[in-house]
């Protein structure tokens, strides 16, 4: 069975390059998109994922509920955080509520596909 | 023989009292003592007055009294006086057209002249605006307005123009109660206006932080769309594709401004500082060490004097290195056919750095170079953000210094003149360390 991984940002234009780079990866990963925390979870609710990787400052829910959120639900559901902060104010707090990675944009795509690859193999 | 002396009453009450005369007259009247058979009115003079010694004594005793009372009159006066030259406000008064008639101590050393080159001059005179000077005299003087925490710039003896805060009061007659003048107290205020314009500073930097949180969001989302659609797309030609290496300086250019931005954003909202105690020698080598080829390259000599006992700095290391790095790249620049660059730091166990501080005493830690030096027209703009002088900077080195000490409750301070060098003062203030002293 192959993996499934979602992509959840509301720029759409991180969401279709980062969609078009793990289709590029030819890793056999089943890759969705969602453009909030609300799409995210009814898309969650339809079928789990293995991994998320959100931003954390959108509309509606915050990328951080939805950590929680998913932690709650999904236990075996792993997660990374990006964010366009600039700083590492909520990397502390993202890690403890249970995130993998906590990455700052703009990112090294080949950085973030190699964490992925980690975690999903 | 008959000897009759008939003395004059007026003549004789006019001269008794002269040493002189009384000496004369007991010596003749000694002489003369076998002769005399009657002495007539001036026995009769004497005997009315009880006693000639006694009329020495009241008027010796009306003498000592008038001594007091004048010494204690001089005790009031020099104590007045002691208030009116020794209070650290400046004092001056002026006659009914708003001439100077007196000037007091603080005021003459503040003003750097002497009583006699201001006395008689005009009050506007030592404003530092001529008409703005005229203006508040008239209003003080003419329509006896009275000022209070009134601001303006006095000019003093060399040129320098200091601001003060200062009021007036009608100077009214004690005898009559008319108005002889005006009362002009005044106040140096430049630390005040210092402390207004740093506050006023950190109230645009806390702002800027907030601003620079939300531009960062705004600038770094639309960053990352371009930087990773540019890497899937460079990964979709082959590496040596004049495509792929255009797209390679696309993301590298991204990289740039990113950096750019978080410089700023470094300025803007820097981390909270996490002090400790370190050894001010050690940051210093340590910061040397890593510049060494630098200081070579540049020609640059370089030396360091730590006053004997120096105490521990009490300060977010990492920050405080970023600090001494920019001052020492700042010199650099300054210097660019080579030069000397000197570091020398001292202890001094009274002063304060802020108010607030607890203990005081501060390390003062001075970057001295021999360069260029600064302009007085550029001084004052130093340290604000996206100043520069270089063709190449972006003019957030000096301004990350002051922000970056700000945060660590310091202060830096700068002193040039063209071709002189320049030299700057960081403060630091001193925290005692505890967990030595107990160990």
């Amino acid at each position: 069975m192959s993996h499934r991984l979602l992509i959840v940002d509301d720029e759409e234009t991180i969401t279709f390059s980062l969609y078009q780079s793990f289709i590029l990866a030819k890793k056999d990963y089943e890759v969705a998109t969602a453009d909030s925390g609300e799409a995210a979870l009814q898309k969650m609710h339809e079928k789990p994922f293995d991994l998320i990787i959100t931003d954390i400052f959108m509309p509606g829910i915050s990328g951080i509920d939805l950590l929680k959120q998913v932690k709650q639900k999904y236990p075996g559901t792993e997660v990374i955080v990006m964010t366009a902060y600039g700083s590492n104010a909520k990397k502390d707090e993202v890690e403890q509520l249970g995130a993998l990675h906590y990455v700052e944009k703009p990112f090294e795509m080949m950085e973030l596909r190699q964490k992925v690859f980690e975690i999903l193999g | 023989m008959l000897l009759s002396i008939e003395w004059d009453k007026q003549i004789f009450h006019k001269n008794f009292l002269d040493k002189d005369f009384r000496r004369k007259m007991s010596k003749y009247l000694d002489d003369k003592k076998n002769s005399i058979i009657r002495v007539n009115r001036l026995v009769d003079d004497i005997s009315s007055m009880k006693d000639a010694r006694e009329m020495v004594q009241a008027y010796k005793v009306k003498y000592e009294l008038l001594l007091k009372k004048y010494e204690q009159l001089d005790h009031v006066f020099s104590f007045h006086k002691g208030i009116i030259q020794n209070i650290s406000s400046g004092i001056i008064t002026t006659d009914i057209k708003g001439v100077i008639t007196f000037i007091n101590k603080s005021a003459l050393a503040l003003l750097g002249y002497h009583a006699d080159d201001i006395r008689g001059k005009a009050l506007s005179f030592l404003f530092a605006d001529s008409a703005e000077g005229i203006h508040f005299s008239n209003q003080a003087v003419k329509a006896r307005r009275m000022f209070d925490s009134q601001e303006a710039n006095l000019i003093s003896n060399d040129g320098v123009v200091i601001p003060i805060g200062f009021s007036t009061t009608p100077l009214e007659s004690s005898k009559n109660g008319e108005m002889e003048g005006v009362i002009f107290i005044f106040r140096d205020i430049r630390d005040i206006i210092n402390f207004r314009r740093q506050m006023e500073r950190m109230d645009r930097l806390a702002t800027l932080g907030e601003l620079s949180a939300g531009i960062a969001h705004e600038i770094r989302n639309p960053l990352a769309g371009i930087k990773t659609s540019a890497e899937v797309l460079e990964e979709s030609f082959s590496p040596g594709d004049f495509r792929a290496q255009l797209i390679s300086r696309i993301i590298k250019e991204i990289d740039r401004s990113n950096k750019l931005l978080q410089r700023f954003f470094n300025f803007a909202k820097p981390s909270s500082p996490k002090p400790g105690f370190h050894y001010l020698q050690n940051i210093i080598d340590g910061v040397f060490l890593l510049m060494r080829a630098r200081f070579n390259k540049y020609r640059i000599k370089f030396k360091a004097v730590y006053e004997d006992g120096l105490p521990e700095i009490y300060i977010d290391e990492s920050q405080f290195e970023q600090v001494i790095i920019n001052l020492i790249l700042n010199a650099f620049d300054a210097m660019p056919d080579g030069g000397n660059l000197e570091i020398k730091a001292s202890f001094n166990p009274t002063e304060k750095v802020f108010e607030e501080q607890i203990a005081p005493g501060y390390i003062l830690v001075e970057v001295a170079d021999d360069g260029a030096g600064i302009p007085p027209e550029k001084i004052e703009k130093i340290f604000n953000p996206f100043y520069t002088t270089k063709s190449d900077g972006v003019g957030l080195g000096l301004s990350i210094c002051s922000r970056l000490l700000e945060e660590n409750h310091s202060r830096v301070e700068v002193k040039s003149e063209p071709e002189k060098g320049a030299l700057f003062s960081v403060y630091l203030p001193y925290v005692k360390n505890i967990n030595k002293e107990s160990k």
